[in-house]
């Protein structure tokens, strides 16, 4: 079985743990990364059955990371969109005024209204972009493999973009989050993968401190990167791989059928 | 008799065009029709204005902030929310998330639970795993995750209704419907029957009630009463949804009933309006629905109104504080009456929010005997 990564800088500690695992897990005998920093992967189009790009920075990324300079999604059996921003990063803004439990002095919000604005905000994230631009050019397998939660080692920084954070429970997350994203992987036909359960502190939504130390990412190629705290690593990388794998199981038939 | 001493001492000879008929409406096009209101106090850009009632008050709303008046949002949204949720979850609907207040005997029972001078009935309607406000049936699209949640919920909405009574200066109320179905035992009102978009009809529970004048009269006076007794000084300004029912349980035609309820809702309006100096009525329902217009302010449906007739009544609305006066706006910028007004044209049906519609659902099909 041939697979697909696209993402951005968190793909890799996927990349990290299948170099790690030997290029075999599973079923999957053969992945392909492609991985651009931050938002670069927007710059993406269809073409028949690729995705390309006019962006010479973007060329140079799909090439340096994948082998070529377009991703021709037939030559592979399923694909998987990875991080992306499709993740927590969403919701700051609608927490800065509102609250499910109405704590910090701002206004209450139900988890179903919560949910709906996150499910609207993964709209517009790179994500749901390089999702519809694949489901426009396959109707192959498609995995959603959402952004990791920042490391739990990030609230001993008092980094205010993630300030929010340390004013939520995990049941933000396990209530609003997870359905939203579900929702919206159906609306779009793909499947969901949510991060690994035993990563995830089980009373903050944040990744537990193991997964966040000696982290992958980008750095011009697939590297070894300086502990930020938003980035994971191998380890991580390898319990995504073996969630994944269990969802390819359920999907096989549906693979069957596009192929 | 001496003509010129006749004419000189009996009370209709000095008075202005517009108490004529032939001059105020027969001889000129209807949507020229103007002057039809003189507003008790004036409101200006910096009057916090509150809004409530039945759909038709949604438009209100609207053209006060499209205007740059300070309409009174007493339930701000969370930020970055899509146009779309924000209407789902009736945010920037009314100035409080209530829903449709339809009837005066519900707005009377909002404001009471609001400050504190009667408390609201523990009735919650399950369905399905989640929870379905009775007095909000259809605030949560799918419903409330638990009674904890549903009540920390409304309990939002009465701090925005107490804030909007220590805030406000003029709250605009638009009365919509005499009928309403109400818990017999306890004694308060639904805004929808249950079972409708939520909870189940229970006949020995369940009673419909038609509000008579002297019901709904009582019903704003109590109002009245209450915003006094938490805060003198607000104004209220009164006005008549021109929406016809949807449906009703009353036996009658349902445009026999509709005037009926129309008629009361009017009469009360200006019975108030003529006794209270902080009471005041706006025609919006004449304008839309006198036979003058002949209709056509209304859609197909002759029941949704169209933009055109929205952006008469608001332009109407408007020109006593400083807008052209309607009949000249349309003289100078355009031929038709929806190219007077700066508000774009949309459906209506589209845009507003309004719970009563669920009913039609209801409705037998074309060539569907009952």
């Amino acid at each position: 079985m041939k697979g697909c990564v696209i993402g951005n800088s968190h793909v890799g500690a996927i990349k990290l743990a299948w170099e790690e695992l030997g290029g075999h897990c599973g079923p999957i005998d053969a992945m392909t990364f492609f991985a651009a920093k931050s938002l670069d992967m927007a710059a993406l189009k269809p073409s028949g059955n690729s995705l390309t790009t006019d962006d010479p920075e973007l060329r140079k990324a799909l090439i340096r990371s994948g082998g070529s300079m377009e991703i021709d999604c037939a030559r592979f059996d399923f694909i998987m969109v990875h991080g992306s921003y499709f993740g927590m990063s969403a919701l700051g803004s609608a927490l800065s005024t509102h609250h499910p439990k109405a704590l910090h002095g701002k206004l209450h919000i139900t988890t179903g209204c919560l949910s709906q604005i996150w499910e609207d905000e993964l709209e517009t994230t790179l994500a749901f972009k390089l999702l519809a631009l694949v489901r426009s050019v396959s109707n192959m397998p498609v995995v959603m493999s959402v952004n990791p939660l920042v490391g739990s080692g990030l609230q001993d920084t008092g980094h205010s973009h993630w300030g929010f954070l340390d004013t939520i429970d995990r049941t933000v997350y396990d209530d609003c989050f997870v359905p939203a994203a579900q929702r919206l992987c159906r609306r779009l036909g793909v499947h969901y993968l949510g991060q690994p359960r035993e990563t995830l502190d089980p009373a903050r939504p944040y990744t537990l401190l193991q997964y966040s130390t000696e982290p992958a990412g980008l750095n011009g190629k697939f590297a070894n990167i300086k502990i930020d705290h938003a980035h994971m690593n191998g380890v991580y990388g390898k319990l995504v791989l073996r969630d994944l794998v269990a969802l390819l199981a359920a999907v096989e038939p549906e693979m069957r059928a596009s192929a | 008799m001496n003509a010129s001493a006749t004419s000189a001492s009996h009370p209709y000879a000095g008075l202005p065009p517009n108490a004529f008929w032939r001059s105020a409406v027969a001889t000129i096009p209807p949507q020229q029709i103007s002057g039809v209101w003189k507003p008790k106090w004036s409101v200006d850009p910096g009057t916090p204005i509150a809004t409530a009632g039945s759909c038709f008050a949604q438009h209100i709303s609207k053209a006060l902030v499209a205007r740059g008046y300070s309409w009174f949002n007493a339930e701000n949204p969370p930020k970055r929310m899509t146009p779309e949720t924000r209407k789902a979850y009736n945010y920037d609907i009314f100035t409080f998330r209530t829903g449709n207040i339809y009837t005066a005997r519900l707005l009377r029972q909002w404001v009471s639970w609001a400050v504190g001078e009667s408390t609201p009935p523990n009735e919650i309607w399950p369905a399905n795993g989640r929870y379905i406000d009775p007095f909000r049936p259809t605030h949560e699209p799918n419903g409330f995750a638990s009674p904890e949640e549903l009540l920390a919920s409304r309990q939002v909405t009465l701090n925005a209704i107490r804030r909007t009574i220590e805030t406000a200066h003029t709250f605009v109320f638009t009365l919509g419907l005499t009928e309403a179905w109400v818990n017999r035992p306890a004694g308060y009102v639904y805004p929808m029957c249950p079972g409708v978009a939520g909870g189940v009809f229970d006949a020995n529970v369940n009673a419909f009630k038609n509000f008579t004048f002297t019901e709904i009269y009582d019903d704003l006076q109590e109002t009245l009463a209450i915003l006094r007794r938490a805060r003198s000084g607000m104004r209220l300004l009164l006005t008549v949804s021109p929406v016809p029912l949807v449906a009703t349980a009353s036996a009658d035609h349902v445009l026999v009933a509709t005037i009926h309820s129309k008629s009361i809702l009017r009469a009360v309006a200006g019975q108030l309006a003529s006794e209270r100096a902080n009471v005041d009525y706006f025609p919006s329902f004449e304008l839309i629905s006198s036979f003058p217009f002949k209709g056509a302010f209304y859609e197909a449906n002759l029941r949704d109104v169209k933009p055109e007739g929205v952006n008469f009544v608001m332009a109407s609305f408007f020109s006593p504080f400083g807008e052209p006066a309607v009949g000249a706006a349309r003289t100078e910028r355009a031929p038709e009456p929806a190219a007077t007004l700066d508000e774009p044209a949309s459906d209506p049906a589209e845009d507003v929010v309004c719970e009563e519609s669920l009913l039609s659902i209801f409705a037998p099909k074309e060539g569907e005997a009952r």
